[in-house]
C-alpha cells in the first residue's frame, strides 16, 4: 500500500507538491530560472527582514539585548501575550473540534453558511474586529451598560483582548480537522460503539488518535497567529505599558518612541518563537501527511 | 439467537429505503440480503445492529424487543464493507479493544485479555499478525481482523455489510467458502449483505432477494433458483430469456414457442405474462419437431466459459439475442458453427405475471 502523495485538504500548504515528475519536461533554464527567482524572493521579502531584525537585536551588543528583553514592561508584556495564548488557544481548541465534527458529520440547514462564518476572521480586518468589539463591549457599547453595572471591564482589558484572539484565530483549528474528518469517514467511530465502546471512549480512543496531527497542526496554527496578532488587540487594549501591552504592542511602542534596539530586541523575541513554530508546523504536516489512509 | 422483524419501515427524504419488512432469522443461521444497490438491503442490516432507527416496527432478539436499545447494548458484531479497522492501533489492539472498553467491573485481566485475544487471531489463522498495523495487511487479512474483532466481545448475532466487496476475486471466493466453514465451527446467527447472488447461493442457508425497499422471496438457495417468487428474482439470479405471452384456457401462448400445456399457478386477470427460460434450460437441435413449435434462430456468436460454452443467438422476430449455454462435451461433439441455423426447445419456462414495464424498471437491461 502506497502511501497517498498529493492531497486535497484546504489549508496546508507545506505538502502536496512532492514527487510528482513533469510530464512536460521544461527546459532546464526554464527551472533553474523559476527556483531562483522564488529563492531570491523569499530571501528579499522573508529571511533579509528576520536577518536584519536579529542583527539590529544585537547590534549594540549582547549587554543591551539582554537590558530590553529584561525590561519589566518586556517582561509583563512576555506574561500577559503568554496569558492571552494560555487562555485562547484550548478554547478555540474545543471550539474547532465541536465545530469541525458538527461539520464534517451532520447535514444540517445553515451548514454552508456556518462553514463560511467560520472563514469570516480570514476575510475581515483585525482592525475593524477590534472596532467592532469597542462598539459591543465598550463603555458606550451595547452591552456596555450591562457589563459595567456587573463590575466587568472588557475594553481596555484582558477580557478584550483575550476575545478579539480568539475571534482572529477561530478559523484554524477547524478548517484542519473538517477535511481530516470527513476523509476519515464514520465506519471507525461505529465499529467502535458496536464494540461496546460508550461515546466518550470512542472520542478519545478512536476519534483523537485518528485526527491527531492534524489537530496539533491546527493548534500550532493557532496559537502562532495568536502571539503574532496586534491589529485587533492594538483597538481593545488601551495600551497601557506595563500592563495592557502584548509583545507586537511592545515592539510597536518601543519602536515609535524611538528605541529601535529595544524593539529589535522584543521582536527577535517574536521571530525566534516564530521559527520554532515554522519547525513543528512543517514535522507535523509531515506526520499528518504519513497518518492519511493508505 | 432468533432475530424479529415486523412491520419495519425506513423512509430518507422522498426515497422509501424500507417499506413494511417483516423477517424471521432463526437461530445459528446464515442468512443473505440480496440485491441491487439502493434496494434497502443495508439499511435492513444497519437497523438489525442499531446503527440506523426504523420509522416504524419492531425488532426482537431471542424475543427481546431491542428497538430502543443501543448499539453497544445489542450483542451484535458488526463487520464493515471497508472493515473500519482502527489504523492507529496493532491488530492486537484492535482485536482487544472490545474486552478494553467494557465497564471496569466485567473488565477481564491483561493475561486474560491476551489469551482471549490470541485466541481468536489463532481462528482467523493470523496470529503472525499480530504487531502490524492495518495499513500493512492485504484486504483480505483486514477482513480476517476485523471478523476476529467483532467476534471478541461474543456477539449473539454476526452482521456483515458486504463482506467480500472490496476483495479480488480469487481472494473472495477463498474467503467465502472459509466464512461458511467458521459459521459452521461457531454457529453464531449472522446475517450478510450481498449485491452478488453467486455469493449468496455459496454462502447462506436461506437468502432474502429484496428490491425497492421489499422482500421479493425468503427461502432456501436452491428454491430462489429454481422457483423464483417473481420476474425480479429470476432474472437477478442470473441471465434469462424472456419472452412475452399469454395465459389460454391453461395453455400457455408465446410466439417463439408457440402453444404449450401450463399449469398456472399464476393467472393474470389479462393472462399477459413474462416467460423466462434459462440459457442453460435451452436444449438446441438441427431439426424442427413436429410435436412442438421450437424457436428457429441463428447462431451468431460462440463463446467458450470453461466448463459451459455459451452460444449467442438471433431469432427473427425477437429482437433481442437469445442466450443459451451448453456443456462443453456437447459443444465438442454437436460442433455448433456461427451462421448455422438451430431450433431452441426449453426444458423449463417460468411464468410470471407481466406487470407492464415491470421487468425493465427494476433491472437494467441485459445485452
Amino acid at each position: 500500500m502506497a502511501s497517498i502523495i498529493n492531497e486535497a485538504s484546504v489549508g496546508s500548504p507545506v505538502s502536496g507538491v512532492a514527487k510528482t515528475k513533469a510530464v512536460a519536461d521544461e527546459s532546464p533554464w526554464v527551472r533553474r530560472g523559476l527556483i531562483g527567482l522564488v529563492f531570491v524572493f523569499l530571501g528579499v521579502f522573508l529571511v533579509m527582514p528576520l536577518a536584519v531584525v536579529l542583527s539590529g537585536a544585537l547590534a549594540q551588543g549582547w549587554d543591551v539585548y539582554a537590558k530590553a528583553v529584561a525590561d519589566p514592561d518586556t517582561r509583563s508584556a512576555v506574561m500577559l501575550t503568554l496569558w492571552v495564548v494560555a487562555i485562547t488557544v484550548p478554547l478555540n481548541t474545543i471550539f474547532g473540534v465541536a465545530a469541525a465534527w458538527a461539520l464534517a458529520r451532520f447535514d444540517f440547514r445553515g451548514r454552508s453558511v456556518l462553514t463560511s462564518l467560520i472563514d469570516l476572521p480570514f476575510a475581515v480586518s483585525p482592525v475593524v474586529v477590534g472596532l467592532a468589539y469597542v462598539l459591543v463591549f465598550g463603555r458606550n457599547g451595547w452591552l456596555g451598560p450591562w457589563l459595567s453595572a456587573h463590575g466587568v471591564q472588557v475594553i481596555f482589558a484582558v477580557p478584550g483582548m483575550v476575545l478579539v484572539t480568539m475571534f482572529v484565530t477561530v478559523p484554524f483549528v477547524a478548517r484542519e480537522l473538517i477535511p481530516v474528518l470527513a476523509e476519515r469517514g464514520q465506519e471507525e467511530e461505529e465499529g467502535a460503539l458496536s464494540l461496546g465502546a460508550s461515546g466518550l471512549q470512542t472520542f478519545f480512543r478512536v476519534t483523537l488518535p485518528a485526527v491527531k496531527w492534524g489537530l496539533l497542526y491546527g493548534v500550532v496554527l493557532t496559537t502562532a497567529r495568536a502571539l503574532g496578532e496586534y491589529g485587533a488587540v492594538s483597538v481593545v487594549s488601551g495600551r497601557v505599558p506595563g500592563e495592557m501591552e502584548t509583545l507586537t504592542l511592545r515592539v510597536d511602542m518601543l519602536y515609535q518612541n524611538y528605541q529601535a534596539t529595544a524593539a529589535f530586541a522584543v521582536a527577535s523575541l517574536l521571530a525566534v518563537i516564530a521559527l520554532v513554530t515554522l519547525v513543528l508546523k512543517t514535522y507535523l504536516g509531515d506526520r499528518k501527511d504519513d497518518a492519511k489512509p493508505a | 439467537m432468533s432475530i424479529q422483524i415486523s412491520g419495519v419501515s425506513r423512509r430518507y427524504g422522498n426515497h422509501q429505503a424500507l417499506a413494511d419488512i417483516d423477517l424471521r432469522i432463526e437461530s445459528g443461521e446464515l442468512v443473505a440480503l440480496l440485491g441491487p444497490s439502493g434496494c434497502g438491503k443495508t439499511t435492513l442490516l444497519r437497523i438489525i445492529a442499531g446503527l440506523e432507527q426504523p420509522d416504524t416496527g419492531t425488532l426482537e432478539l431471542e424475543g427481546q424487543d431491542v428497538v430502543d436499545r443501543h448499539v453497544r447494548e445489542r450483542g451484535i458484531g458488526f463487520v464493515f464493507q471497508h472493515y473500519a479497522l482502527f489504523r492507529h492501533m496493532s491488530v492486537y489492539e484492535n482485536v482487544a479493544f472490545g474486552l478494553r472498553v467494557r465497564p471496569r467491573k466485567q473488565r477481564l485481566v491483561e493475561a486474560e485479555i491476551k489469551r482471549r485475544v490470541h485466541e481468536l487471531l489463532e481462528l482467523v489463522q493470523l496470529d503472525w499478525l499480530a504487531d502490524r498495523y492495518p495499513p500493512q495487511l492485504s484486504g483480505g487479512q483486514r477482513q480476517r481482523i476485523a471478523l476476529a474483532r467483532a467476534l471478541a466481545v461474543e456477539p449473539r448475532v454476526l452482521l456483515l455489510d458486504e463482506p467480500f466487496g472490496a476483495l479480488d476475486a480469487n481472494v473472495r471466493r477463498d474467503l467465502r467458502r472459509w466464512l461458511v466453514r467458521l459459521h459452521d465451527e461457531l454457529h453464531v446467527t449472522s446475517v450478510f449483505v450481498t449485491h452478488d447472488q453467486e455469493e449468496a447461493m455459496e454462502v447462506a442457508d436461506r437468502i432474502v432477494v429484496m428490491n425497492a425497499g421489499r422482500i421479493e422471496q425468503y427461502e432456501r438457495p436452491e428454491v430462489v433458483y429454481e422457483r423464483p417468487a417473481s420476474a425480479f428474482v429470476s432474472r437477478f439470479l442470473g441471465d434469462v430469456n424472456f419472452f412475452h405471452g399469454r395465459i389460454l384456457d391453461g395453455a400457455l401462448h408465446t410466439e417463439a414457442f408457440g402453444l404449450r400445456p401450463h399449469e398456472a399457478a399464476e393467472q393474470p386477470s389479462d393472462g399477459a405474462i413474462q416467460a423466462h427460460v434459462r440459457p442453460h434450460e435451452m436444449v438446441l437441435h438441427r431439426n424442427p419437431r413436429e410435436s412442438s413449435q421450437l424457436l428457429k434462430a441463428r447462431v451468431k456468436r460462440v463463446r467458450p466459459l470453461g466448463a459451459e460454452v455459451r452460444i449467442e443467438l438471433a431469432a427473427d422476430d425477437h429482437e433481442r439475442p437469445v442466450q443459451a449455454v451448453v456443456p462443453r462435451q456437447q459443444f465438442i461433439e454437436q460442433r455448433y458453427e456461427v451462421g448455422e441455423i438451430v431450433f431452441v426447445e426449453p426444458t423449463q419456462i417460468h411464468v410470471f405475471a407481466d406487470r407492464a414495464g415491470f421487468a425493465a424498471r427494476s433491472i437494467a437491461p441485459d445485452a
